[in-house]
């Protein structure tokens, strides 16, 4: 049985976005955190519903409905958070690329890290 | 974040709406709607987004299992396997039986899985009594009818008594829905508790459910051949589904997933269940009226046979959707109070 809290990069990525955005992470504010993230790759609003999901069956995420929002036409907000296993599984993925980023930049000369702004 | 009073054409809405599985259209339409800048913009936004979400949803919520015996129901109610080779051929009933499960699927992503409203439940009784009597008037004006034969009579009295059916299948649908109405006031006096015990009381009596019927099912399984004919293969299924209701009480899967993920999917995987089990329920019956009644009949050119069969074939379908739907409709009450409160 595989471990359910190893993450793929985009995994890494969708849930980095929820955990940044706390109490306002919901479809659309999710989305435009993994386009900003994944930069310059374009992110798909499916992609980022279907790793949501997957990352719920994961046990990683929880979610919930709001209430209905009168600028969405009535219809309810899916809101997620970050389980404790989402938390662990994001420090133990962040811990794996520092020992990763480590060690390319023993071995390539000229790699420095530079933020993205 | 931008709230102008955009907003897509209404009949473009309606069409992505209608493309969207039932559970995901009211965050996905939203999102949908919130990012809202013109309707080429939108039509993009609703081809990279539904595909995605269509098939995510197909694919987590498919009860594997019971799409599995679904499959071998409508293979073995079709015939395949049959040891004398009449009827269908292999090939035809396997592209059937196909289509059926793709059907299922549909059908489950898509379906209205609300309880109906009792006057849309008396409504479908009536379309169904409608029905009855078309196919009456359709056998007995068939070329098979011999005039003057033993039937010519009784066509007549029995188009005359066809109108006392309507309130039988009336009051077998009242039933029905009396019945999922008291379990609804049961779920909703139940307090606004938390997930935690939403769940643990609906594995309980699923639980129990299951015991209960796995008993019936090795029973029925017993007293099939005398409805649906001497072959071994709805037995057999009534004896495995009756060994995958038990087994489900055995295997508990309490680790990795979340709580909501979990019973928000084990709802879904139930829903499934007790859509196939309904048919399973029905398919002796139906079976025995094709058996007994339509294939006589149409042998020896009795109308009424005929009639009786096909009728009993229509009342049959219509109960058993009935019990379908007041159930899915249950589970979808289950589930939105489920997705109403925030996470602790």
């Amino acid at each position: 049985m595989p471990d359910q809290t190893l993450l793929g990069q985009f995994e890494q990525v969708v849930l980095g976005a929820v955990l940044s955005l706390g109490k306002n992470a919901y479809g659309v504010t999710i989305h435009a955190r993994v386009v900003e993230l994944s930069a310059p790759r374009g992110v798909t609003r499916g992609a980022v519903y279907a790793t949501l999901d997957r990352l719920e069956d994961k046990g990683l995420l929880t979610s919930w409905l709001s209430e209905p929002a009168k600028e969405r036409g009535g219809r309810a907000r899916r809101y997620y958070r970050l389980e404790k296993s989402g938390e662990q599984a994001l420090r133990e993925s962040a811990e794996a690329a520092k020992r990763l980023y480590d060690t390319l930049a023993r071995s390539l000369k000229g790699l420095a890290w530079k933020p993205l702004r | 974040m931008e709230t102008a009073a955009l907003a897509p054409p209404p009949l473009l809405e309606w069409a992505v709406e209608r493309l969207l599985p039932v559970p995901v259209r009211e965050n996905v339409m939203g999102d949908l709607r919130e990012v809202y800048r013109g309707p080429w913009q939108y039509l993009r936004e609703a081809a990279c987004t539904v595909p995605r979400v269509a098939a995510s949803h197909a694919w987590r919520n498919a009860n594997l299992p019971a799409l599995g015996l679904n499959g071998a129901l409508i293979w073995f109610c079709l015939g395949g396997l049959r040891a004398n080779g009449e009827g269908l051929d292999t090939a035809t009933i396997a592209l059937a039986t196909a289509a059926g499960i793709a059907a299922l699927i549909l059908i489950q992503m898509y379906g209205d899985a609300g309880r109906p409203s009792g006057a849309r439940a008396i409504k479908g009784a009536i379309w169904t009594v409608g029905l009855v009597v078309l196919l009456c008037v359709w056998n007995f004006g068939l070329r098979y009818q011999r005039i003057g034969g033993a039937d010519y009579l009784l066509e007549f009295g029995m188009l005359q008594s066809l109108p006392f059916v309507l309130p039988v299948l009336g009051l077998l649908r009242t039933g029905l829905l009396l019945q999922s109405d008291r379990q609804a006031e049961q779920l909703s006096a139940s307090s606004p508790s938390a997930p935690e015990d939403d769940y643990r009381a609906f594995a309980a009596s699923a639980r129990r459910a299951n015991r209960i019927e796995s008993a019936a099912l090795i029973a029925a399984a017993w007293a099939i051949p005398a409805l649906a004919g001497p072959g071994p293969w709805l037995p057999a299924i009534f004896i495995v589904t009756a060994a995958y209701l038990l087994a489900q009480n055995l295997w508990r899967v309490e680790q990795g997933a979340g709580l909501r993920s979990r019973y928000r999917r084990q709802l879904q995987a139930r829903r499934q269940l007790r859509h196939f089990l309904s048919w399973l329920w029905a398919a002796p019956f139906l079976m025995a009226a094709c058996r007994l009644l339509v294939w006589p009949g149409y042998e020896n050119g009795r109308a009424i046979l005929v009639a009786l069969g096909s009728s009993a074939i229509v009342s049959i379908c219509f109960l058993a959707r009935a019990a379908d739907s007041e159930c899915a409709g249950l589970l979808r009450e289950r589930l939105a109070r489920l997705e109403a409160g925030p996470a602790a």
